[in-house]
């Protein structure tokens, strides 16, 4: 029996989920950063950033369309979580863009800053958003019941995880552009950022061998999936891309940062590894949506 | 009303006229067909035995097409009838990639059978179509409007193909699915289809 596999979702659904990851992850992580009152240079790029990978991921939505002009549709149905998720992308924009502006001394007559009632009430609805942003994927993929490998219970812990770590790399890319301002500081900011790099990367790591298990567990097409990306066409992506670049490599470097105190070496180190986890971040979600098999309609040989 | 079919796999002989009518019916591009019999092959060698399956939307009575379609584009008739219209849809697959029994597609690309250009008959049937949007069985509801069959249920030489109202307990159809056990195919995923399968 042949297993077929989905077709019509690729890249570009990949880059919209991979994008609006990054933006949940590296808003939510810039926030963390906020609250400790150190790192204000990069907590505020990071949110800056935010709506710009949020604005990429809707551009990615909108190419995907065959039909892209009557884009406004997409909220149009508030059962489909496609609508669902198009207005929580929206949403987080939208104040992610408004809690960042005061950054800019531009926006200085705006009503609100950082600190006050007002901008403070923008950052809450900022963080269950960016939160609802990281996990809403696994929830549109879990949606086609019949494709066994989307499993909400797994897909959700592992793309919450994974909005982090993308979100991580681009905090640690950020650190490097600021070694100018930020000084000595770097150090600490680097050590700070792989130490939680290498509880994100075991995490993950933990949620990926929970995923194939539970699906090699599984019924057939559930099986089938994994095959696709342990021995099949996705499996050099996914091996490769995913488990080696993407989590091993960054790891070890990770940890090897944590013994290096000179700069050049630690800032080189930092900028390969948070590049590597960009691109396993992508190919993830890349291979999640590619190994997508449906359960044939003629499975169910016992009734016929 | 509810519009529903059942189809006798005892019947089904593989001919494929089915999947021919509906093409010639609603002339569907070039590797589309809203129509289509799958082949199932079970047993060992001397015992096997190959089993042909037809397949068409299954107008799901809680169809999950029309539940993930953001734009609204596809929707449920009150007779049970599942279509798309294509002047909402904007083709994001998503009703393609859940739909449970795989027969919608997406007209990609406009396309024709010969390369020269477009025959009278596609000249007339083409722009009942749209590039770009998402498409399925609409169980030939203008004909059915009409008083008449859908086109597969017409031309089934096997008579394998019953079409008629759900609801009503003295149609054809709703007599078959008592009397021999109709069944769908994945009641699981709890879309209530409205294509009735009796065993082969």
């Amino acid at each position: 029996m042949e297993f077929e596999k989905q077709k019509i979702w690729g890249n570009l659904i990949a880059a919209d989920l991979f994008f609006s990851g990054i933006g949940g992850g590296c808003f939510f992580l810039s926030f963390l950063l906020e609250i400790q009152n150190k790192y204000g240079p990069i907590s505020n790029l990071g949110e800056i950033l935010t709506p710009i990978f949020i604005s990429i991921a809707l551009l990615c939505l909108l190419f995907h369309l065959r039909i892209p002009i009557r884009f406004y549709r997409v909220f149009l149905n508030p059962s489909s979580w496609m609508t669902r998720g198009s207005v929580i992308l929206s949403i987080f924009f939208i104040s992610s863009l408004l809690y960042s502006l005061p950054s800019f001394e531009t926006f200085n007559w705006l009503p609100w800053s950082k600190a006050s009632s007002l901008g403070r009430v923008i950052l809450i609805i900022a963080i269950a958003f960016s939160l609802l942003n990281m996990i809403y994927p696994a929830v549109l993929l879990s949606v086609p019941k019949h494709i066994q490998s989307w499993e909400i219970s797994i897909l959700l812990p592992l793309f919450l995880f994974l909005s982090l770590y993308t979100g991580l790399a681009v905090l640690l890319l950020i650190t490097i552009s600021y070694v100018r301002i930020l000084g000595d500081q770097t150090i600490t900011i680097l050590h700070m950022l792989g130490k939680i790099g290498i509880m994100l990367i075991i995490i993950e790591i933990f949620t990926l061998y929970i995923f194939t298990k539970t699906m090699l567990n599984g019924n057939q097409p559930a099986k089938e999936s994994i095959f696709l990306l342990i021995k099949g066409e996705l499996m050099p992506l996914f091996i490769g891309g995913v488990v080696i670049i993407g989590l091993i490599v960054p790891f070890f470097m990770f940890i090897s940062s944590i013994f290096i105190v000179s700069m050049p070496p630690l800032l080189i180190l930092a900028g390969v590894s948070g590049l590597l986890i960009l691109m396993g971040g992508f190919l993830l979600r890349y291979v999640i949506v590619k190994a997508g098999v449906y359960s044939p309609i003629y499975i169910e040989r016992s009734i016929i | 009303m509810r519009y529903g079919m059942v189809i006798d796999l005892k019947r089904c002989i593989n001919c494929r006229a089915c999947s021919i009518a509906c093409k010639m019916e609603n002339v569907t591009p070039p590797g589309i067909f809203w129509s289509d019999v799958l082949t199932f092959e079970s047993g060992k060698y001397p015992n096997v035995k190959k089993t042909f399956i037809p397949t068409l939307c299954m107008h799901c009575g809680d169809p999950i097409c029309v539940k993930v379609c953001p734009t609204g584009a596809s929707y449920k008739r009150e007779d049970g009838v599942v279509l798309v219209d294509y002047d909402k849809c904007f083709g994001c697959g998503y009703c393609v990639v859940a739909c449970p029994y795989q027969v919608r597609s997406l007209n990609e690309k406009s396309s024709q059978y010969f390369l020269s250009e477009l025959t009278p008959y596609e000249r007339r049937g083409y722009p009942l179509h749209k590039v770009g949007v998402a498409e399925k069985c609409n169980f030939c509801i203008e004909k059915v409007e009409k008083g008449e069959e859908p086109a597969c249920v017409e031309t089934c030489q096997a008579k394998a193909r019953y079409f008629g109202d759900l609801d009503d307990p003295q149609s054809e159809v709703s007599k078959l699915i008592r009397n021999r056990h109709g069944f769908q195919f994945h009641r699981e995923f709890g879309t209530d289809p409205s294509v009735y399968y009796l065993s082969a």
